[in-house]
């Protein structure tokens, strides 16, 4: 029983850092349609970032974070001004096939500045205390982890639903033409959102890097995390991403407890499996939004 | 004159040649209509002015186009819209996964104070009142009707000096037609507001307007006040569907060819 609980609750903290990491990517799917493939390689860039900043120069944590954040702000940047710009326009695939570009890139780069060798950081960007309930127990890495990735669902999900810029943002996504007759900044609005999709990113790395340590595997091994999540979620709600994070974690979690003794490596599956059966079923992920047919 | 055109040419994707001289003028609060066939080059004239043509690799390679005495041409469209110029494209574009106020709202993107955001929306509300009970309905499953409704509105949140309307009474019910072009013409008078119209629906066009445009394969061919354009030989027989007598007419007596020859020349 005390083995369930701690898989569960180990489960949601994890899944909220995935789902942190799709947030990302909903956001750049909704604005401009587009896949970042790449995420997971800006989650890794933005842990080295963190680490170094941490390790380093030996800066308490929550400020490398925000350092880390402003960083990956201009990175979001740099890639919206050299790649994704000059491909307005062009049909998505070409663009998701230019974040394929870009996942290279930015491995290469990382194993130029950072190497092989691994980051072990503090792992609180908030300070908290171990809690403990029961005999069950959560350690402040994973307490972290749910605490932000909440904090930026309801606040993505507010700038979306109830702000100008959003809603801007939301108009664009659908049609760019119109979106410009009206006066929005079709260009502006796509930096933002590679802005904030690579802030996403940054943190969910920081969050990530906090489980163990930042290494030269973790673009694959976070993208493949968030990609069941980013499906399942429905593509473009905040919320969706959230729960599917949760359902996801917990469901990994369990698969680590119970199965991987039986069935070595079966971790990783169950999380695709999962993404299929329910495709199969609900075809818009669990909050997708249905596509608006009329005759 | 508010708006000037002169021998305007545009050539999409580089190759093809779609506007071959588009001269037009509109004047301070004119309400203004742009006839033709089937692509002779309206909506083109359209998003050229809007200058939303440059997202589809058009590109204006003669002539030009003076709004308020300033050249627009290069400009990008959010400035054009900044400076008054609004376009309603054809077929009903809408947000459509956004509320009806929220595409209201997008409509006054431009719109600086909250206060005067509110005041538009009054406004729209006042002239389609049948959009306030729709507010928060999601705009994609309004009906056509509605959807015009909105797409007008929109146009008149953002603070507009010339409306550009694509076609607004495609594909809707005659009853919903006429309400909707009564509801033009009083934008026009009471807002002040110019208005440029294009229509396939060229009797209807005609009745609310004062001055027409005729445009074909990308030139405009004809031009006169909207009274005199309707008793035009030319227009009576090609639009309208009418011989003199003004009986309607049977195809096989149609040589419109030779009448045809003489306005391309």
């Amino acid at each position: 029983m005390n083995v369930l609980m701690q898989a569960l609750l180990d489960g949601i903290c994890i899944g909220a850092i995935y789902g942190l990491g799709a947030m990302g990517l909903v956001v750049i799917q909704k604005s401009s349609g587009v896949f970042n493939l790449a995420q997971g390689m800006l989650m890794m860039v933005g842990g080295f970032i963190a680490g170094s900043l941490s390790v380093n120069m030996s800066l308490p944590m929550w400020a490398a974070a925000v350092l880390c954040m402003l960083a990956m702000a201009l990175i979001g940047l740099i890639i919206n001004f050299l790649v994704m710009r000059p491909l307005a326009g062009e049909s998505p695939f070409t663009q998701i096939m230019a974040t394929v570009g870009l996942m290279s890139i930015l491995y290469g780069i990382v194993m130029a500045i950072w190497g092989t060798l691994p980051y072990i950081y503090p792992t609180e960007i908030i300070p908290i205390e171990n809690i403990e309930i029961g005999v069950v127990l959560l350690s402040p890495s994973y307490l972290n982890g749910l605490i932000i990735a909440v904090v930026a669902c309801i606040v993505l999900s507010l700038y979306y639903r109830k702000s100008r810029e959003g809603t801007a943002m939301r108009a664009t996504s659908e049609d760019e033409e119109l979106a410009a007759s009206v006066g929005i900044r079709v260009t502006k609005v796509l930096q933002l959102t590679w802005i904030i999709g690579s802030i996403c990113a940054g943190l969910a790395g920081i969050l990530f890097g906090m489980l163990g340590s930042v290494n030269y595997m973790m673009g694959e091994i976070g993208l493949m995390a968030i990609i069941p999540v980013f499906v399942f979620g429905g593509l473009e709600s905040f919320v969706g991403a959230l729960l599917a994070g949760f359902i996801v974690g917990v469901v990994n979690m369990l698969a680590g407890t119970y199965l991987e003794v039986t069935f070595p490596g079966i971790t990783n599956v169950v999380p695709l499996v999962l993404m299929l059966t329910i495709l199969i079923f609900k075809p818009y992920g669990l909050f997708g939004e249905e596509r608006i047919e009329r005759v | 004159m508010l708006l000037v055109i002169q021998n305007l040419e545009v050539v999409y994707n580089d190759v093809i040649w779609v506007l071959k001289g588009v001269s037009m003028e509109i004047p301070e609060k004119g309400m203004v209509c742009l006839l033709g066939a089937n692509g002779a080059g309206k909506s083109t004239t359209l998003k050229a002015i809007s200058g939303v043509l440059k997202l589809e690799w058009g590109e204006i390679t003669g002539g030009f186009i003076e709004f308020d005495g300033k050249r627009i041409n290069s400009l990008k469209p959010q400035e054009i819209a900044e400076m008054g110029i609004i376009q309603c494209f054809e077929g009903r574009r809408l947000f459509k996964h956004l509320t009806t106020e929220e595409n209201l709202r997008m409509g006054g993107y431009l719109l600086t104070s909250n206060a005067e955001v509110r005041l538009r929306l009054e406004m729209v509300y006042h002239y389609f009142p049948r959009l306030v009970e729709l507010r928060d309905r999601i705009s994609g499953y309004l009906s056509g009707g509605e959807q015009q409704m909105m797409i007008i509105g929109r146009a008149l949140m953002a603070r507009p000096k010339i409306m550009l309307l694509d076609e607004p009474s495609l594909g809707l019910a005659p009853l919903m037609v006429k309400e909707i072009l009564k509801v033009i013409q009083k934008i026009n008078q009471e807002e002040q507001v110019a208005i440029l119209l294009v229509e396939q629906n060229t009797k209807a066009a005609l009745a609310i307007t004062n001055y027409g445009f005729v445009m074909e394969n990308g030139r405009t061919v004809l031009d006169g006040e909207s009274e005199k354009l309707k008793v035009n030989e030319d227009i009576k027989e090609f639009y309208l569907g009418l011989t003199q007598i003004g009986s309607r007419k049977s195809f096989k007596d149609t040589k419109f060819y030779k009448r045809r020859k003489r306005w391309l020349a």
